[in-house]
């Protein structure tokens, strides 16, 4: 496969997934519509690994040059920032540690849970 | 003359990549998780533009053609899965489980700290989902009405945070099992908190990453209906 039909295969699925994503009453945006179609295509071996493999690294290598155009906006939410800046800063510091602490806590009482299962019915 | 080259789209292309590129350089350099190379370079590229006075107009001409690049980009999450879905398989309901719990955890406490500091509705809606990978929280944010620089900045902090203080939080937690140490980084904190789960291990890595399409999945259900619940 050469880059460019890797690349065609990549955008067809992407262009799909937003087309599904318009149909009224469709629960899920487009690009995440994409990435499941892409997911299946997989899954069921319409399109193995090696026809997108390359590509899709070097799309996901680059993924943060891809958001920079989107946080230069930001010049454009100077009053926002000047005035909820702090807050937002420790919202996204107080959120963090609880998101990963609960989710780290989870795992392990479903692992000890799961263990225990096990042990008993040795 | 200057007009020209302001007019031209390939006149944002080069500074985002120029800037991008120095700044990669910087973080590979450095490994410091707050050089995040989107933050540095979006410092870089604001920089230039106000000390020679040119307009945001100007330069998204060429913004906008490399912000085309996140659909396909976003696709692209699907192969990390493809490839770890063999951990999927074996503890499948564990980690379901554990992310939704953990999804739920970040949307809820983004509501509750966000009434209780009285931020608009608005800056909310751009705040819930900055705990997935930014391409699936920028949707997410346009199809709540929030705003979408906001929810990028939001999520590349939340990725920092948690690469710096992750690890600290698994010990004083004593979360010492490798599938927990990776879903509660990719869980929390998506790529950034993936790189630093690398660094824990193989398997916390690959775990990890698996963590951060299916969060991204999961968010983008659960975070319009528990805005809607609260």
């Amino acid at each position: 496969m050469s880059i460019l039909s890797e690349f065609l295969i990549i955008i067809i699925t992407a262009i799909t997934g937003t087309v599904l994503a318009n149909i009224p009453g469709f629960p899920l945006p487009g690009t995440v519509t994409g990435m499941i179609l892409m997911l299946l295509l997989l899954l069921t071996k319409i399109i193995s690994l090696n026809h997108v493999k390359r590509t899709a690294d070097f799309l996901l290598a680059l993924l943060p040059l891809f958001f920079v155009p989107l946080v230069v906006n930001i010049v454009n939410e100077k009053k926002i920032l000047s005035e909820y800046g702090i807050k937002i800063l420790i919202i996204v510091f107080i959120t963090t540690i609880i998101t990963i602490s609960i989710t780290g806590l989870t795992t392990k009482l479903l692992l000890f849970l799961y263990n225990k299962r096990k042990d008993k019915n040795v | 003359m200057f007009e020209a080259i302001f007019n031209n789209p390939l006149f944002g292309i080069t500074i985002t990549i120029a800037a991008y590129t120095v700044s990669t350089a910087l973080y590979q350099k450095t490994q410091f998780p707050l050089f995040s190379p989107i933050l540095t370079a979006s410092i870089l590229i604001i920089l230039f533009l106000l000390i020679f006075n040119i307009n945001l107009d100007y330069y998204q001409k060429g913004g906008n053609f490399i912000t085309l690049f996140l659909t396909p980009a976003t696709v692209a999450l699907a192969i990390p899965l493809y490839r770890q879905i063999h951990i999927l398989k074996k503890h499948f309901l564990i980690i379901i489980i554990s992310i939704i719990v953990g999804s739920c955890a970040s949307i809820i406490s983004v509501i509750a700290l966000s009434k209780l500091l009285k931020l608009p509705d608005e800056l909310t809606l751009s705040l819930l989902s900055k705990s997935v990978t930014t391409p699936i929280a920028v949707d997410i944010t346009k199809t709540l009405g929030g705003q979408q620089s906001i929810t990028v900045i939001a999520v590349v902090l939340t990725g920092i945070t948690g690469a710096i203080i992750g690890p600290t939080i698994l010990r004083i937690l004593q979360i010492n099992n490798p599938t927990a140490k990776g879903l509660a980084m990719g869980t929390g904190a998506h790529a950034i908190g993936t790189s630093k789960a690398f660094e824990f291990g193989e398997t916390e890595g690959a775990i990890s990453s698996l963590s951060i399409g299916l969060a991204g999945i999961i968010t983008v259900i659960l975070a319009p209906l528990l805005n809607q619940l609260f």
